[in-house]
């Protein structure tokens, strides 16, 4: 009998990376099902709740279906969750051989290399990992497409305006799993039993993170200042590290997001944190097959093939703990303690008995120790100076600042990163060198107007890294940021988006482009509004405008034009041309005040402001609310200058009946106090304006009482 | 041809192969004898590439084995284990074989298969231990490797497949000059299959030779002495023989008969007594059982000290 031969020349790889999928075929099946069973459900909830919406269903049987689609989104909720942590049974099942002994020879005999071999379970295992989840996502999307004209175009319109984030949030998850599945197969390299491989993977999964935020806690204790705790959140280390960060990174996203926040930090860190977590997930996989290919076939049925995971397991898991007990005077010993029981349980388990057990009590002693120093060493070196770290503006790529009343801004301009760097500095100059400043302080003076304001600082560095702080200072130091921050063309271009923001969400989703039901606001300086209907077009056509003009404005025209009012909280100045005429062409009264249009007017001359400064920069303390707690109510600081930008609040004042000085006086008076100190404050129907000194404005307020 | 040249093999502080030289040459049926943990699987798995030596060379027709995916191609090995691999039905067994080894044959494996009536759809798991071991066997053989390696290979199976698997074994060897490398502790089955075998005790090979050779080498004397001149019976010691070049492996002497285990031809040692003129002189060939047995106990590994 002659034998033919199987001739066919295929690559080994393949062979061997089809060969795991038939092995694993079984949990293939599991995870296709859990993820059919997932967003796709979920999606189709979404449908009929949409459409129970749309129709004229009592209310009694639409609470009876939304208890009906509750049922099922918490079934696709829990597949979804089960999905997720196949992940661990994946890499456990394609990497079998490293940790049972029973089936070591048969795959270490193949005719294959150590490479071969690692790349082909470590694909199979990831495209069984994440191809259903990919099908699960386009299922759910698809069933969304077709459901939409059933359910009506109308009610599903908010969710595909929204695609692209539903595809980032998609993303986020999806990169989540690549470093889940791939941290879970470094974690088998290390190990050579079931029972080791398993609790690595979990001990990983929770040490890494738990460990970076106690370093993180222990770090910013050690000198608090302008310190921000939860800035973790922002930190690769943290968020790219575990797929435990991955998850806070998309939890902030999403919150950021369903908060209307879209120029968020968060956001704008997207981009990185894909790369970057990509990038350590690369690191990890680099390390797991290190570790694969210095690992021998014998070493399989030792707990560790590596002994330095387990002593690194342990360490994180005794600087979690003792970090913690470090900052409670007195409960240091039990903490040891604590720690000690943990530490010779898991070394009984590990040895398989007392076997050298002397071994144990002095890794244990070693990790405690350094624990002990590192912590101190965070304490004497106060966070490695942490507080102190300013970044150079040439380093940062964007800055994100939220103060007064703002929200969150991604600036790119260098103007603005400038002046950014530079009040930072001086912030921490005035806290870390506080005998070099001076405060103008003064007892018993009103505590409830103070001029000062918090401030969050974001840098994202062109390295990827983040540095975020909390401050409270006194406003007058912002006037050089906010103004490069006016005169930016991200500024104008994130007021373009911003603005009537609420009148497009009615024409989209209740009136359509039809009526002209909504209505836009201008507010003059005599502190009324006066509002017109528009329609989608009107707006588009104010806030291009708008948008022209502020991109057009100079430092000039917005320190020394003239204020004229606000439109939907934008601040409108005589220079904006555009806008002024597209106003004036739907009615409404653009310009200066006249002693018609007000009876009274109230004024203070030369108002004193003051701050907290001296308790502000004296305080060891970020928190807002820990200013004033230590700071002494009694003792205040008289401030040379303020900023103030949109909302004016002034409780003061002499009232006089409106004349031709006191309405020249309001129309020369601005919101916009950039770094300076207004000669006088003046206020019409309860709307405060500052007036500056420029030109004859003293003089005319000499008159006012003659 | 397979060679070990000064291999050291260790297992943490355990020295499993001590410095190890052998050579194999193709076409051979070689057996691997030895104590328990004297090292055969360790160099069965280091030929298959599964270990690394730490030091020296372990070569397939003068290449390197670890990590070397053309000479592991030339080979096939089956382990003790059987429960690898349960989950499949054989049909799946065979087809993940055929996917790793290019010369697979399934006319050889229909053929073989169909000889012991081994069932191709069902789960390996519902296996008895013996049709585990026939399955790897006749997929071992199909794969029409160059080298087949067996570590107890014939463990499990009852007499009766124990002939037909031996046959198997036998035809392969004969049809296509395949190379077989056989660990056991069976040693009248490596005599029956095997033409050439090591000894190995405590990592080190105490002889590789072919087995006839190592057979006719050993042999149990049984000697009377006549007394001499004066009448008084003549007193032999191990050491005496020994002082004379005899290599003695087992001395034993109850009253005036002696029972001598000594290394050497049945010629060669009928030459050496005859001077000695024994009343009764018989030489009887050793079996390979007892040949391992005498040559361990010199070493000390001895049934007899183990209480």
């Amino acid at each position: 009998m002659t034998a033919t031969t199987s001739s066919k020349k295929t690559s080994f790889f393949g062979k061997r990376y089809k060969n795991d999928f038939r092995q694993n075929k079984r949990t293939f099946i599991i995870h296709i099902i859990m993820e059919l069973l997932g967003l796709p459900l979920i999606a189709v909830v979404g449908l009929i709740a949409a459409y129970i919406d749309e129709l004229d269903v009592p209310y009694e049987n639409v609470a009876q279906i939304y208890s009906g689609c509750s049922a099922f989104l918490v079934v696709g909720i829990i597949c979804i969750i089960i999905s997720l942590f196949l992940g661990m049974t994946i890499a456990l099942n394609h990497f079998n051989y490293l940790y049972k002994k029973s089936i070591t020879d048969m795959n270490y005999a193949l005719p294959l290399s150590g490479t071969q071999r690692f790349f082909a379970d470590y694909l199979s295992g990831f495209t069984m990992y994440l191809v259903p989840a990919i099908v699960g996502i386009l299922l759910a999307i698809a069933i969304l497409g077709i459901g939409t004209p059933i359910v009506g175009e109308k009610n599903m319109a908010e969710f595909w305006e929204n695609f692209h984030l539903v595809l980032r949030y998609i993303s986020i998850v999806l990169v989540a799993m690549i470093l889940f599945y791939t941290l879970s197969v470094l974690a088998i390299t290390f190990c050579g039993n079931t029972f080791e491989a398993i609790f690595s993977i979990i001990a990983f999964n929770v040490l890494i993170p738990a460990t970076v935020a106690c370093v993180w806690v222990a770090l910013c204790e050690s000198y608090p200042y302008g310190i921000d705790p939860g800035g973790i959140v922002y930190k690769n280390i943290f968020t790219s590290t575990s797929p435990v960060g991955a998850a806070s990174f998309f939890v902030m996203y999403a919150f950021n997001l369903r908060n209307g926040e879209t120029q968020s930090f968060a956001s704008f860190l997207f981009a990185k944190w894909i790369i970057i977590t990509l990038i350590v997930s690369a690191i990890y996989l680099a390390a797991a097959y290190l570790l694969y290919r210095h690992r021998k076939a014998e070493d399989v049925s030792k707990p560790y093939v590596y002994k330095t995971a387990f002593y690194g397991i342990m360490t994180m898991a005794v600087f979690c703990i003792l970090s913690l007990f470090f900052t409670l005077d007195g409960f240091l010993a039990a903490g040891i303690v604590l720690c000690g029981i943990g530490w010779f349980i898991m070394e009984v388990i590990t040895r398989r008995g007392f076997k050298k057990f002397w071994q144990a009590g002095i890794g244990f002693a070693a990790a405690v120790i350094s624990v002990v120093i590192l912590c101190n060493v965070f304490t004497a070196t106060k966070g490695f100076g942490m507080a102190k770290n300013v970044p150079s503006a040439a380093s940062v790529e964007s800055v994100t600042i939220s103060y007064f009343d703002s929200s969150e801004l991604v600036i790119r301009d260098r103007k603005v990163i400038e002046e950014t760097v530079k009040l930072h500095k001086e912030l921490v100059d005035r806290h870390f060198n506080q005998e070099n400043y001076s405060y103008n302080t003064v007892n018993n003076l009103r505590y409830y107007n103070l001029e000062d304001s918090d401030i969050s600082i974001d840098y994202s560095t062109y390295t990827g890294s983040t540095i975020t702080r909390d401050y409270r200072l006194p406003s007058g130091m912002l006037g050089e940021l906010t103004k490069a921050i006016l005169l930016s063309d991200e500024y104008a271009k994130e007021t373009y988006n911003e603005m009537f923001t609420y009148q497009y969400n009615i024409v989209n989703k209740v009136y359509g482009d039809i009526e002209k039901n909504i209505s836009i606001e201008f507010y003059d300086k005599t502190g009324e509004y006066q509002g017109k209907p528009a329609d989608k077009a009107i707006l588009d056509a104010i806030r291009l405008a708008y948008y022209n003009d502020l991109s057009a404005m100079t430092e000039d025209d917005l320190l020394n034009a003239k204020f004229y009012g606000t439109l939907d909280g934008a601040f409108v100045l005589e220079t904006f041309e555009n806008t002024i005429a597209v106003l004036e062409e739907l009615g409404f009264q653009v310009g200066d005040v006249s002693v018609e249009d007000l009876t009274t007017i109230s004024y203070e001359k030369y108002p004193v402001f003051h701050s907290d400064a001296k308790a502000i920069f004296e305080a060891d303390y970020s928190e807002v609310n820990d200013y004033y707690y230590y700071s002494d109510a009694d003792e205040k600081t008289i401030v040379d200058s303020i900023t103030s930008v949109r909302y004016v609040y002034h409780d003061e004042g002499r009232y006089v009946t409106s004349n031709e000085t006191s309405i020249e006086l309001l129309n020369r008076s601005t919101k916009i106090v950039l770094g300076e100190k207004p000669i006088a404050a003046i206020i019409a129907n309860g709307e405060c304006y500052y007036l500056l000194d420029r030109g004859d404005n003293k003089e005319l307020l000499e008159q006012l009482e003659g | 041809m397979i060679e070990l040249k000064n291999t050291l093999k260790k297992f943490d502080t355990y020295t499993a192969l001590d410095h190890v030289d052998l050579k194999i040459e193709k076409g051979t049926a070689f057996g691997l004898l030895g104590s328990n943990g004297a090292g055969k699987s360790t160099i069965l798995r280091l030929l298959s590439g599964i270990y690394k030596p730490e030091e020296g060379e372990v070569l397939i027709d003068g290449e390197s084995v670890y990590d070397n995916v053309a000479i592991k191609q030339k080979v096939f090995f089956i382990n003790d284990e059987t429960v690898q691999f349960s989950n499949f039905t054989l049909k799946e067994l065979k087809n993940y074989y055929k996917s790793y080894y290019r010369n697979f044959s399934e006319e050889t494996f229909e053929e073989l298969r169909k000889r012991i009536n081994l069932p191709i759809d069902k789960k390996i798991n519902k296996f008895s231990k013996g049709m585990k071991r026939q399955a790897i066997v006749i997929i071992g053989l199909a794969c029409k490797t160059e080298y087949l390696l067996l570590d107890e290979a014939f463990d499990g199976l009852d007499p009766t497949m124990r002939i037909i698997v031996k046959k198997m074994l036998v035809d392969a060897m004969l049809d296509r000059q395949l190379t077989t490398v056989i660990s056991s502790h069976n040693l009248r089955e490596i005599n029956e299959v095997c033409d050439t075998a090591a000894l190995l005790h405590s990592g080190k090979i105490l002889f590789s030779r072919d087995l006839d050779s190592v057979t006719s080498s050993v042999h149990k004397i049984q000697a009377v002495f006549p007394p001499d001149e004066n009448g008084n019976p003549v007193e032999y010691t191990r050491e005496h023989l020994a002082e004379s070049g005899l290599e003695i492996l087992h001395f034993e002497r109850s009253q005036s008969i002696y029972y001598i285990i000594a290394k050497g031809e049945a010629d060669v040692l009928k030459a050496y007594f005859a001077p000695k003129k024994p009343v009764l002189f018989e030489i009887i060939p050793l079996t390979l059982e007892e040949i391992f047995i005498y040559e361990l106990e010199v070493l000390g590994y001895d049934s007899n000290d183990i209480k």
